[in-house]
C-alpha cells in the first residue's frame, strides 16, 4: 500500500475499522462491556494468584498495592497481543475478499490491530478513572508519556501483524506459533512484576523486549508523573518505528502472491 | 452492438501478460518458507508451474464490448482477474484507464452475519466510494435491488436470489467506464433478469464497455461487438464477436464429432472393382483440396463420378451434415427419379444443386455414397468439409422462411 493508495482508499480503511468494532460484539449478549469485563477477570485472577497465595512484594521503592500495579500494565499488554493476534489473522478470514476484488489488503491488518487497541485503551481509561475516583494517586501529568508509550505498542504491533498476517497466508503453522508465543511473551514482559524485581544478569537481557521498555516507561509515567519519555522507552519507541517498517516491506512483498495462496 | 469513436486510446491493453500459478505437490512448512523467503528477496523458487495465461496480447477499446470464450480452465478467469487488478501479472505489462469495475461473483464479499444495508455500505467502501457518496447512492441501490425490508435483515437470511440482486445493484451503481462480469446475466428470476439486461443495454448505449465472460453465445453476440477466445491459457483468436463465436462453436462441433466417428460404420475404403463406389466427389467445381468458403444464401453443387462394376447406371446419395455429424438434410437420386449420365463403360457421373442455400455461418460435410442400382444397398461415403460464412445472431444451422407480423 503506497501513500497515495492509502489516501485514496482511506474510506475504506474506516469502513474495515468500524466493522472490526461490531464485529467484536454482534451477537453477543453483554456487547462492548466484553471489551473491560475480561481483562478486570484476569485482574482479579492475577490478584489472588500472586497477591493472596504467592503474596508477592513488590520493592519498597513502588509503594503502591500490587492490584493498581498489574492493572497499569495489563490493558496496553492486551492491546498489544490482542491487536498482534487479530492482525495476524485478518487477512486469512478475508480471504474471500482478497481473492474476489481489488482493494490495499493493508487495512484490513491496520483495522485489526487499531481496533483492539481503541478498545483496550477505552478499558484502560475506564479503570484509570475509577483508579483515581477511589483515590490512588495516579500522575495524570504524566499522560502524555503513556499516550507516547501506547503508540509506541501499536506501532510495535502494527509491525508485527503486517509480517505475521503475509506470513500466515503461506505458512498456516504462524497461528500457533504466535498463540504459544505471546503467552510466553506475557511472562518474559514486566506486566506481573517490575525489572527492579529481576536480577540484574537476567534484567539486561529482559530490555531487548521492546515491549519491556514500553511498558515499564507507562507504568512508571503514571506512579511518578514524569513528563518526558526515558532513554529506554525512546529506544524501544525506534524499535517499533523499524518493526513497523520491516513488516510493512514485507507486507509489500509478498501481497501480490496471496491469491495464489489463498 | 454501437461501436463508438475510438479516438481516446483503449482502455484495456495488454502485452505479453503471462500468468503461472505454482503447483503444489507437497505441503512442508519448510518448502513454503522458502517460497516466503523467494518472494522476499526477488527471485522466486522454482517449482513446477501451471501457465494459466502465457503470451497475451489484446487491446480493449472503448465501446468495443468484449466477450471471453473457451472451455473451463481455459485461463478466463485469469484474465478478468488480471484486468481487474485483483492480480498482478507474472510477465508483460498491463495498462488500464479509466475507472474499471469487476463483478466477479456477485456479492461475494457480502457478510452474512451483516444486514443488506451494512453490506451494502461496505462494498460501496471497498469501490472507493466516501460515506457520502454511498448515502447518496443508497436510494438507488435499493431500489434497483428491490428486496424491500430485507434490506435490514442479516444476508444470511436471504435467498440466493436475493444476495445477486444485491450484488447487480451496487456493481451498476458505480458506472464504471469498463465493467468486468462473469455469468451474472442469469440471475435473478425473469423480471430481474429483464431489469439487468435493459440495465445492460442502457450502459452499452451511453458508451459503456463490458468484459464479458460467458458460455452463452447468444449473450455474447448480443451485447459484445468483440470476442476473445481464450484456448489453454493462450488468446487464440480475437475479432469481431460473430467471428469468434462461430469459430468456437464449430471447434466444438468438430470436437464432438471426432469422438462419434469411433461408433460410425466402417467406410469402404478399399477400392474393391466389383463394387459400386464414388471415385470423385467436388464442391462447386472446385479443384484443389481446400475447404469450400460459401457465403450464407448462395449455391451449392455437389458432383462427382461413381464407378460401376457391372456397368448398370448406380444410384447415389447425397447428404448435407453439421460438423459434429449431425444430420441437415438427405435425399436419394432414386427417389427423385435421378439417374446419373454415363460417361465411359463403367462410370457414371452425377450433380446435384441447392440454390440459395439457407444454411447459417459454420462448418458443415458434404458427403456422396454410392448405392446398387436399385438402391438396396449403401456402398460407400466420401466428405467434403465446407464452410458458410455470414454475420447473423439466428439461431440453429438452417434458416426457415418465416414472417413476423404485428400479431396479437
Amino acid at each position: 500500500m503506497a501513500l497515495h493508495e492509502a489516501v485514496n482508499s482511506r474510506w475504506l480503511g474506516w469502513a474495515f475499522f468500524k466493522r472490526e468494532l461490531s464485529n467484536r460484539f454482534s451477537g453477543t449478549l453483554l456487547g462492548a462491556s466484553w471489551a473491560f469485563v475480561q481483562p478486570l477477570a484476569l485482574l482479579a485472577v492475577y490478584g489472588f494468584v500472586f497477591e493472596t497465595v504467592f503474596r508477592v512484594k513488590l520493592p519498597p521503592a513502588l509503594d503502591v498495592p500490587y492490584l493498581l500495579f498489574v492493572a497499569l500494565g495489563l490493558w496496553p499488554w492486551l492491546a498489544f497481543s490482542e491487536g498482534v493476534s487479530r492482525g495476524m489473522a485478518a487477512v486469512v478470514a478475508n480471504a474471500a475478499l482478497v481473492k474476489k476484488v481489488r482493494f490495499p489488503a493493508a487495512w484490513l491488518v491496520l483495522a485489526a490491530v487499531s481496533g483492539s487497541f481503541v478498545l483496550n485503551v477505552l478499558g484502560y481509561a475506564l479503570v484509570m478513572l475509577a483508579l483515581a475516583l477511589l483515590g490512588h494517586a495516579v500522575h495524570w501529568q504524566g499522560l502524555l508519556v503513556v499516550l507516547a508509550g501506547l503508540l509506541g505498542l501499536w506501532l510495535l504491533a502494527t509491525g508485527v501483524a503486517l509480517a505475521l498476517a503475509a506470513l500466515f497466508v503461506f505458512v498456516r503453522d504462524v497461528e500457533y506459533v504466535v498463540s504459544h508465543g505471546l503467552s510466553l511473551l506475557f511472562y518474559l514482559s514486566p506486566v506481573l512484576f517490575s525489572v527492579a524485581m529481576v536480577p540484574a544478569m537476567i534484567a539486561d537481557w529482559m530490555w531487548i523486549n521492546p515491549v519491556t521498555g514500553l511498558l515499564e516507561g507507562i507504568r512508571a509515567a503514571w506512579l511518578s508523573g514524569n513528563m518526558a519519555p526515558s532513554a529506554a522507552m525512546w529506544q524501544s519507541m525506534g524499535v517499533g518505528v523499524a518493526v513497523l517498517l520491516v513488516g510493512w516491506w514485507m507486507f509489500k512483498r509478498l501481497v501480490p502472491h496471496f491469491e495464489e495462496e489463498l | 452492438m454501437n461501436q463508438f469513436p475510438t479516438a481516446e486510446g483503449p482502455l484495456v491493453v495488454l502485452r505479453g501478460v503471462g500468468k503461472s500459478y505454482p503447483l503444489r505437490a507437497q505441503n512442508q512448512a519448510m518448502g513454503r518458507l522458502a517460497t516466503v523467503w523467494g518472494h522476499l528477496v526477488g527471485r522466486p523458487r522454482v517449482t513446477d508451474v501451471f501457465h494459466a495465461l502465457q503470451d497475451v496480447n489484446l487491446n480493449i477499446l472503448r465501446g468495443q464490448s468484449t466477450g471471453l470464450v473457451g472451455v473451463n480452465g481455459a485461463g478466463k478467469s485469469t484474465l478478468m482477474k488480471l484486468v481487474a487488478g485483483v492480480i498482478a501479472p507474472d510477465v508483460g505489462t498491463l495498462h488500464t484507464s479509466g475507472r474499471v469495475g469487476a463483478l466477479l461473483e456477485l456479492g461475494a464479499g457480502f457478510h452474512p452475519e451483516y444486514t443488506g444495508r451494512v453490506n451494502v455500505q461496505m462494498a460501496c467502501s471497498l469501490m472507493g466510494m466516501s460515506p457520502a457518496e454511498t448515502a447518496e447512492r443508497m436510494d438507488q441501490i435499493l431500489a434497483f435491488a428491490d428486496i424491500g425490508t430485507h434490506i435490514d435483515q442479516p444476508v444470511k437470511q436471504y435467498s440466493s436470489g436475493m444476495v445477486v440482486r444485491l450484488g447487480f445493484a451496487v456493481a451498476t451503481s458505480m458506472r464504471p467506464d469498463l465493467l468486468i462480469t462473469d455469468e451474472v446475466l442469469a440471475v435473478g428470476d425473469e423480471s430481474f433478469q429483464r431489469k439487468c439486461i435493459q440495465w445492460m443495454e442502457h450502459y452499452l448505449a451511453t458508451g459503456g464497455t463490458l468484459l464479458l465472460c460467458s458460455h452463452s453465445m447468444y449473450h455474447i453476440q448480443k451485447l459484445c461487438t468483440h470476442a476473445a477466445w481464450i484456448d489453454a491459457g493462450q488468446l487464440r483468436e480475437f475479432g469481431l464477436a460473430s467471428d469468434v463465436t462461430r469459430h468456437y462453436l464449430t471447434w466444438h462441433e468438430e470436437k464432438a464429432g471426432a469422438a462419434r466417428q469411433l461408433s460410425k460404420p466402417e467406410v469402404v475404403q478399399v477400392v474393391d472393382a466389383s463394387l459400386y463406389q464414388i471415385k470423385t466427389m467436388t464442391l462447386n467445381s472446385q479443384t484443389n483440396a481446400d475447404t469450400l468458403v460459401l457465403a450464407s444464401g448462395a449455391s451449392l453443387t455437389v458432383s462427382g463420378t461413381v464407378h460401376s462394376p457391372d456397368g448398370r447406371a448406380p444410384g447415389v446419395a447425397v447428404g448435407l451434415l453439421r460438423a459434429d455429424g449431425t444430420p441437415v438434410y438427405g435425399t436419394y437420386s432414386d427417389q427423385e427419379g435421378y439417374t446419373p449420365r454415363r460417361l465411359a463403360a463403367k462410370e457414371y457421373g452425377y450433380s446435384i444443386t441447392f440454390p440459395d442455400m439457407p444454411l447459417l455461418p459454420g462448418r458443415y460435410v458434404a458427403r456422396s455414397h454410392a448405392l446398387d442400382p436399385e438402391s438396396m444397398r449403401l456402398f460407400d461415403c466420401v466428405e467434403r468439409t465446407f464452410e458458410v460464412t455470414g454475420h447473423t445472431r439466428e439461431e440453429g444451422f438452417c434458416r426457415l422462411p418465416h414472417v413476423w407480423d404485428a400479431g396479437g
